[in-house]
């Protein structure tokens, strides 16, 4: 495949790719840290002030962003941040729920985990597609993925230890994900947002389906009780982390909500999460394992207790029990199978 | 707004749930499907070419199930995740159907009556039972009866590599 | 550090520490990207879903069943490569496109550099 020749590009573009600065860090005409390029190669100045205007009025009135409006370029930074570390999530969550693919109690069990680790990654596809829109590359964003330079969900470092794990994913670990996506499908961002809307409607499935299962392995034996109620011991602290820090330590958060990329707050949507799950924990007849959850009766929020932040911090570093095979996995797909990838490309190329 | 209609519009196509793919959307295989045995066919031969099929399509689903989170290309992962899905569907019929002539093998002999013939005859079978086309390379050994019905499945369809952590 | 919540499945850190920039130098061969359009049923138009990629057309075809239609036989798609569409929206205003007659997005590879040229 032949790419656009320079020659074809029009001459503003040409002098910018000559000078390096095409591809997404593009700057401002008016940064100051480096010559102005740009200028001496008489391209017309570019006026920032009524661009910064003109999108932060669309912001205002709630209308989308879409690819090919201006937009500042820590505005474009976050959200490919946000996007493709989204993404690597669906990608690397597909692996703790994998691991019991082979060993589905039943055939029917076995479908449903297939069709759902398969969504997982339909997700992560629709998430790469939307950070392309903003400059990046899907093949670079893997890479970085493998390199440890991008992250994942810490939720996904943890361990399927045991069979019960997989209905507990579905109910809290998806439960929290749907917590943090609804908002999302209002994402000031046009392709995001479009996602978004997509996974929601898949997600309420596997939160479903999870939840199900512990209801029948509640009716079942006292070894199966056991073996939701010590899921749930282990799930419930790492689920409560998906939020991130709290809001007194996220400097980020404001300007993401002025963006309109951040519609609430981490505590508030945790908050949420903790107020809609007691009940179900209730009537699926597992502890949680907080002895400090306590209703409020003034306000009918859940009081729960202190969420241990090192362990965050350790996990999202690539110190999680499984984060080092997480990454093995996924270096393993991409480079066992590299000459799948180039065998079809060579085959194309010979055949166009 | 457009995009919703397109996407409703996708969902309802399948008939709702009709996203999920293939083998997930039912509970009992062979709801719909007319269980009377034609004149002049042995049940147990008809039970017989349904393991046959049913096995081949029930391997062959575990075996593509392995390339999960392994393959080369996310376009591929899913590919190859609704081909293991038709093909999980498909075994799920074929041995539903040949539990309805009465043909079970040893598996009835180990299996609670609560389980499904599917499930019976997919877990607690032993491998000799097993009739799918023969896969190249060995088969691998199988334990006595306390392996979990999981695994033995797995290493009755040729696996080599054994369920993670299976209690 | 910082991180959102609204990392989708689960807090990331978004602040700069986290790398966006392609990497430098010889860049892995992706397969090209596709744009697709799915029309859901008879009497709608087709509409844009998203992107994949794939190493030539048939393929982008069938991945785009499989990953936007979850293969209802029905509908009907349309791929086309990304880099073939011209776009045009006066009303976006990215300084790097031309407002008409240029291309749907900034992705890396819609520029492809030749290999002899200095400094690149």
């Amino acid at each position: 495949m032949v790419g656009v020749v320079i020659g074809a590009l029009p001459p503003s573009l040409c002098a910018a790719s000559l000078c390096g600065t095409l591809l997404p860090t593009v700057r401002s005409v008016n940064t100051s840290e480096e010559p102005d390029v740009r200028a001496s190669l008489d391209r017309p100045a570019v006026d920032e002030t009524a661009l910064q205007e003109q999108f932060d009025a669309t912001i205002a009135a709630g209308h989308r962003i879409e690819p090919r409006d201006w937009m500042p370029e820590g505005y474009r930074k976050t959200l490919i941040r946000q996007i493709a570390q989204h993404a690597h999530s669906e990608i690397i969550g597909m692996q703790p729920e994998g691991d019991w693919l082979l060993a589905a109690p039943s055939l029917r069990r076995k479908a449903i985990l297939l069709a759902k680790v398969q969504d997982e990654a339909g997700h992560g596809l629709y998430l790469y597609s939307a950070a392309e829109t903003l400059g990046a590359d899907r093949a670079d964003l893997t890479d970085k993925l493998i390199e440890g330079r991008q992250k994942y969900s810490s939720i996904f470092t943890y361990p399927t230890l045991t069979y019960a794990d997989v209905g507990v994913i579905g109910w809290l670990v998806d439960g929290a994900a749907i917590c943090n996506q609804v908002p999302l499908c209002r994402s000031s961002f046009g392709p995001y947002a479009r996602a978004m809307i997509r996974v929601c409607k898949e997600e309420s499935f596997h939160q479903r389906q999870g939840y199900e299962l512990l209801m029948t392995m509640m009716r079942g034996t006292d070894e199966q009780r056991a073996m939701v109620q010590d899921a749930v011991d282990r799930w419930w602290w790492p689920s409560l982390m998906m939020f991130g820090p709290p809001d007194t330590d996220s400097p980020n958060s404001a300007q993401s909500m002025a963006w309109g990329i951040k519609r609430h707050s981490n505590d508030e949507l945790r908050q949420r999460f903790v107020d809609m799950t007691v009940p179900q924990a209730e009537f699926l007849g597992v502890t949680l394992p907080d002895p400090e959850l306590s209703l409020d009766a003034a306000t009918g929020r859940y009081r729960f207790g202190a969420i241990d932040w090192d362990e965050l911090t350790r996990v999202i570093s690539g110190g999680g029990p499984c984060s080092v095979e997480r990454t093995a996995r996924r270096r393993a797909a991409r480079d066992d199978n590299a000459w799948v990838t180039e065998a079809a490309t060579e085959y194309a190329r010979k055949h166009s | 707004m457009h995009e919703e209609t397109v996407y409703e519009a996708l969902n309802d196509a399948g008939g709702g749930e009709g996203h999920w793919a293939f083998g997930t959307g039912f509970d009992e295989p062979l709801a719909g499907v007319d269980t009377t045995v034609p004149e002049g066919i042995d049940p147990a031969d008809l039970g017989a070419y349904c393991l046959m099929l049913g096995d081949d399509a029930l391997v062959l689903a575990q075996r593509l199930t392995e390339w999960i989170t392994a393959a080369p290309e996310l376009e591929e992962e899913v590919a190859i995740g609704n081909i293991a899905l038709d093909l999980l569907g498909q075994a799920r019929l074929l041995l539903a159907r040949a539990g309805s002539v009465g043909v079970m093998g040893r598996s009835r002999e180990r299996a609670t009556a609560s389980i499904p013939d599917e499930d019976a005859l997919a877990y607690f079978r032993d491998p000799d039972e097993f009739r799918h086309t023969p896969r190249g390379g060995a088969q691998r050994g199988l334990r006595a009866d306390d392996d979990p019905p999981a695994r033995r499945l797995d290493r009755a369809a040729g696996g080599r590599h054994p369920p993670a952590r299976v209690p | 550090m910082s991180m959102t919540s609204e990392g989708g499945h689960g807090a990331v850190p978004t602040g700069p520490e986290v790398p966006v920039a392609p990497a430098a130098g010889p860049v892995r061969k992706d397969w090209p990207l596709y744009e697709v359009f799915v029309r859901g049923k008879r009497g709608l138009n087709h509409v844009h879903v998203g992107s994949l990629h794939a190493p030539d057309d048939e393929m982008a075809v069938h991945a785009a069943r499989d990953l936007y239609t979850r293969r209802n036989e029905g509908v009907s798609i349309w791929v086309v490569k990304a880099v073939d569409i011209t776009a045009s929206s006066p009303d976006e205003k990215d300084p790097m496109f031309a407002p008409s007659g240029d291309k749907v997005y900034r992705h890396p590879t819609f520029y492809e550099i030749p290999e002899n040229v200095p400094h690149m």
